[in-house]
Formats: structure tokens, C-alpha cells, sequence
């Protein structure tokens, strides 16, 4: 019991960590990332390359794939986002015409993942060590995942609401026609917030690689679950994300453990129905 | 000093503001009267960057910036006070404040600015932990006073302090811009409430079908005839 609840725990941090970025750059910067999911899984062979061909720890891959993850979504945003929202009309606009170029990179992305690794299931072994913990046992890589995911999330959390750095992003977030006024550069704000979004996809993609296996086309996956999240924790909210995210790892490894495997996405899903039929803007949705 | 210099705006297709000329001095209240539709609110808008002045020049000291984007406008001394969507309504009336002094030239003066905004509007100071959606009217109105003064500014622009207030917040509004000026800041106020604001401003300008046609001191103004007629509704 005791330890679906760790694991439940650690693979709901996971979901709320990459639920965290799918609002940075839904919530913010006013992207729908379609590939979002696909930069996870792209950053889980970047860590399994990383550590089986050059031996290095995917803690250390963290400092090379995050900021890399970071730089390379900046480029994206440049390149391939400002266009889109340079001649948006308003934001549906922005978010359809978001939806469909992001479609595209998805397919991009896990084209270049199956001609480089195939389409079969990969791993690593890291920390795969037994750590006793309240009485049970936990694989050390997947509590090195919960810690890292909490502390990440607490970090981000700090900065959104402790940090004037991050009142401007809730600000651009929460009301975009107004912050103008308070000299805020909205589409800087953005560029940056989709950035953020993508390195956090990144920390994601090596956290769950640590413990789980992967393939090269398990990002749409990944991109429904973080959507899943996102919504079901209300639009923009961050401690929205944390609880439908925690919320989402627990169901998953309850049913898995005590029904059936094979039902885990169909009871994310009924959670899901369910929870938007009491509260259709989410758990911490603004009304 | 801040001119707006034959400026000329469109909004959309309709000419909104047609070859106007304004003078502010700092440390002056200046009003703008007109009525609904006048292009009033266009033309602080034009000031304030967002939306764009078709010919004309806006400056400060003789320095023209206008063309440059509205989140730039906030650090050359100007502060745009629009009529609603002025504050985040889902963050706090102290988050707002402390936003607002995010422009380059107001953050080393934050913590006084922020004394200074609570000295004028000391209900601020007791409501400062409240989500500002969930404040009456006429509190949120004072958010977004003090949210500008939080700039620094040189300039405020005002769009319809008084709207949907009641008549005795109306008259504290007034009397907290006063506060302001004394300060030093210059304040353009766009206003219909043209009792109140003649009262409280040192000039004032008529705006009809976005051209000035009037202008004076208020004591002027209030003897005008045409004003009389046009605003005060007659002898009254």
C-alpha cells in the first residue's frame, strides 16, 4: 500500500513537473505545444546517450540538457512562434495556428528519434538500488526522481510568487492587455516563459528516463497526460498543476496495482470527466 | 513639460483625433472635457503607445518619442491610468503596487514610491494582502492611481477617474489626485464629470468630434457660456 503511494507520489511529480512547463508556454506565452511531449522523450535519449556512450550521470546531464533544452526553445519560439504571433488576430487565433505548426514539430521531432534509436523500448540502468523507506522499498532512482521533481517544482514556485522576475510572468499570464502599463515586454515575457516551458519539458524527459522506459513515439503520450493536468488543475494555475499532477500519479498507480494495468488511461480519464463536471475550470481555476 | 503637437489619430477608419495640440506643465492638473465618443480616450491612448498616432509628435522637453511601443512609454515619465484593465485583478493590491514600479527609473525609489502611494491612499495600506478583484470600485480605482504613481512618473494620464463611482468617492478621488500633484506630477485627466474636475484642475480643454475647440483656465471655463450650456446643463 504504502509504497504505491511513494510510487504514485513519484510518477505524479513527474506529471506535475512537466504539467508546470505545458503552462509556462500554454498559460504564458499563450502556445498550445502539440510537441511538448516529444521534447520530453527527445531530452529521455539525450540523457540515455549521455550516460551509456559518455558515461555521464544523468544528475550532470540536468546542467547540459536543461540550459541546451532552454537555448534550443528560444530558437524555436524566434524562428517558428513570433510569426504566428505577430499576425494573430487574438488569442484563439494564436491558439489554433499554435496547435497546428506544433503538430508539425511533433512529427519532426520523433522522425529524427526513430531514424537515430528505432522504435523499440529503451533504459538504463541508474541507481537502480533498493532504499528502505518507511517500512518499504523504493528504487533509488525513483526517489532521486521525487526529490528532484519537488525541488525543481519548489523552485519555480519560489520564483513565480516571491520574485518580481515572476510577478511580471503571473502578470503577462493573468491579464496580457494591461501589463503593458506597468512597462512590462509582453512578447519578451513570453519568448521567455515558452523557454522555461521547454527546459522543464527537458528536466522532465531526464528525471522520467531515470525510472522508466521509453520509445520514440511515447511523446503524444506524454503531451495528453501534461494537457490532462493542465486543465484538470485549472488553466495557468502552478499549484493547480502540483495537485492534479500528484492527483493523476497516485490514480495511475492505484489502478495499475489493484485493477488492472491496462485501465490506467481510462481511469486518468474518468478522474478527468468527473472532476470537469463538478468544476469546469479545474481544481484552481479561475470562474 | 509634455506637448502633444498636432497629433492626429485614427481609430480604425474613423478619425478619431484630428490635429490636436495639449501642454502639460508638471506639478498642474490639466482636464480634457467631451463628451461620449470625442476621442477623448483615444488620444491618452495615442500618448500612452497603444494605439498608434497617425501625424503629430508627442514630447517631453522637447525630446519626441512617440512610435516607440507602450511598455517603453512607462519609463520616459509617462503613466497611463486607462478606464479599467488598469490592475491585475487576481494578484494583490501590494503585488500591483510593487509591479508597477518595474520600470527602469522607478526601482530604486520603490519602497518610498509605495510609502508615499499608502500615505495618499491609506485604505490601500490596510487592504494590501486582498486579491484586487475583490475590492468595491472605487478601491480598485485607487489601485490604479497608485499602481501609476509607482513609476515615478513625470506625467499621469487619467482616463475617467470618476466613472462608476459614487458621488462622495468621486469627491476623495479628486482630492487624493490633488495629493498627487503636490507631489510634482502633472496630471491630463479625460473627464465628463465636468463640475467636479473644473474644481479641482488649473486649465482645461474642449473636446468635440476629436478637435479642441475651447480651452482657458477653469475659472474660464466654468463661466463659459458654451461650457455652461454643453456640460453644466445650463444656469445651474
Amino acid at each position: 500500500m504504502l509504497e504505491h503511494v511513494i510510487n504514485g507520489l513519484v510518477l505524479g511529480g513527474t506529471y506535475a513537473l512537466v504539467a508546470m512547463g505545458l503552462t509556462m508556454q500554454y498559460g504564458i506565452a499563450r502556445i498550445m505545444n502539440l510537441s511538448f511531449g516529444d521534447m520530453i522523450i527527445a531530452a529521455c535519449f539525450a540523457t540515455h546517450v549521455l550516460f551509456t556512450a559518455l558515461g555521464i550521470s544523468p544528475i550532470a546531464a540536468l546542467l547540459i540538457i536543461v540550459p541546451a533544452s532552454y537555448a534550443i526553445n528560444l530558437g524555436i519560439y524566434q524562428v517558428m512562434m513570433k510569426p504566428l504571433v505577430s499576425r494573430a488576430a487574438d488569442e484563439g487565433a494564436l491558439e489554433v495556428d499554435s496547435i497546428l505548426l506544433t503538430f508539425g514539430v511533433l512529427f519532426v521531432i520523433q522522425g529524427i528519434l526513430l531514424i537515430m534509436f528505432g522504435g523499440g523500448y529503451n533504459s538504463y540502468s541508474f541507481l537502480n538500488t533498493p532504499v528502505k523507506m518507511l517500512g518499504t522499498v523504493v528504487a533509488g532512482n525513483r526517489l532521486l526522481a521525487l526529490v528532484l521533481s519537488l525541488a525543481i517544482g519548489a523552485v519555480l514556485v519560489f520564483i513565480l510568487y516571491r520574485t518580481r522576475w515572476g510577478m511580471i510572468l503571473r502578470a503577462v499570464s493573468l491579464s496580457p492587455q494591461s501589463a503593458p502599463l506597468f512597462g512590462i515586454d509582453t512578447d519578451r515575457t513570453a519568448r521567455t516563459a515558452f523557454a522555461i516551458g521547454g527546459a522543464m519539458a527537458a528536466t522532465g524527459g531526464v528525471v522520467v528516463s531515470m525510472f522508466q522506459t521509453f520509445t520514440a513515439t511515447a511523446g503524444v503520450v506524454f503531451t495528453m497526460k501534461a494537457l490532462i493536468v493542465v486543465i484538470l488543475g485549472g488553466k495557468g494555475s502552478i499549484p493547480g498543476a502540483i495537485a492534479a499532477g500528484l492527483l493523476l500519479g497516485l490514480v495511475e498507480t492505484f489502478v495499475a496495482a489493484y485493477v488492472d494495468p491496462g485501465l490506467t488511461l481510462a481511469a486518468v480519464y474518468s478522474v478527468f470527466l468527473l472532476l470537469l463536471l463538478v468544476r469546469p475550470n479545474g481544481l484552481f481555476g479561475k470562474v | 513639460m509634455l506637448e502633444l503637437n498636432d497629433i492626429t489619430v485614427f481609430y480604425g477608419k474613423h478619425l478619431a483625433v484630428d490635429t490636436v495640440n495639449i501642454t502639460l506643465a508638471k506639478g498642474e492638473i490639466v482636464v480634457v472635457l467631451g463628451a461620449n465618443g470625442a476621442g477623448k480616450s483615444t488620444m491618452l491612448k495615442a500618448v500612452a503607445g497603444m494605439v498608434p498616432i497617425a501625424t503629430g509628435t508627442v514630447a517631453i522637453d522637447g525630446q519626441i518619442f512617440n512610435g516607440i511601443p507602450a511598455h517603453q512609454i512607462p519609463d520616459k515619465g509617462i503613466a497611463f491610468v486607462p478606464e479599467g484593465r488598469g490592475v491585475v485583478g487576481q494578484m494583490t493590491v501590494e503585488e500591483n503596487l510593487r509591479l508597477g514600479a518595474t520600470p527602469a527609473r522607478a526601482r530604486a525609489f520603490e519602497d518610498e514610491t509605495l510609502e508615499q502611494v499608502f500615505d495618499i491612499f491609506p485604505r490601500l495600506k490596510e487592504r494590501q494582502n486582498q486579491f484586487v478583484q475583490t475590492m468595491s470600485g472605487g478601491e480598485q480605482r485607487m489601485v490604479e492611481v497608485g499602481r501609476a504613481m509607482m513609476a515615478k512618473p513625470e506625467f499621469l494620464l487619467l482616463d475617467e477617474p470618476s466613472l462608476g463611482l459614487a458621488p462622495i468617492i468621486v469627491g476623495d478621488m479628486f482630492k487624493a489626485l490633488d495629493r498627487v500633484r503636490e507631489t510634482g506630477v502633472g496630471l491630463l485627466i479625460v473627464e465628463q464629470n465636468v463640475k467636479i474636475s473644473l474644481r479641482h484642475a488649473d486649465r482645461g480643454y474642449l473636446l468635440e468630434a476629436g478637435r479642441i475647440t475651447g480651452s482657458g483656465s477653469s475659472q474660464e471655463l466654468i463661466n463659459d457660456a458654451a461650457v455652461r450650456q454643453a456640460f453644466l446643463g445650463g444656469d445651474k
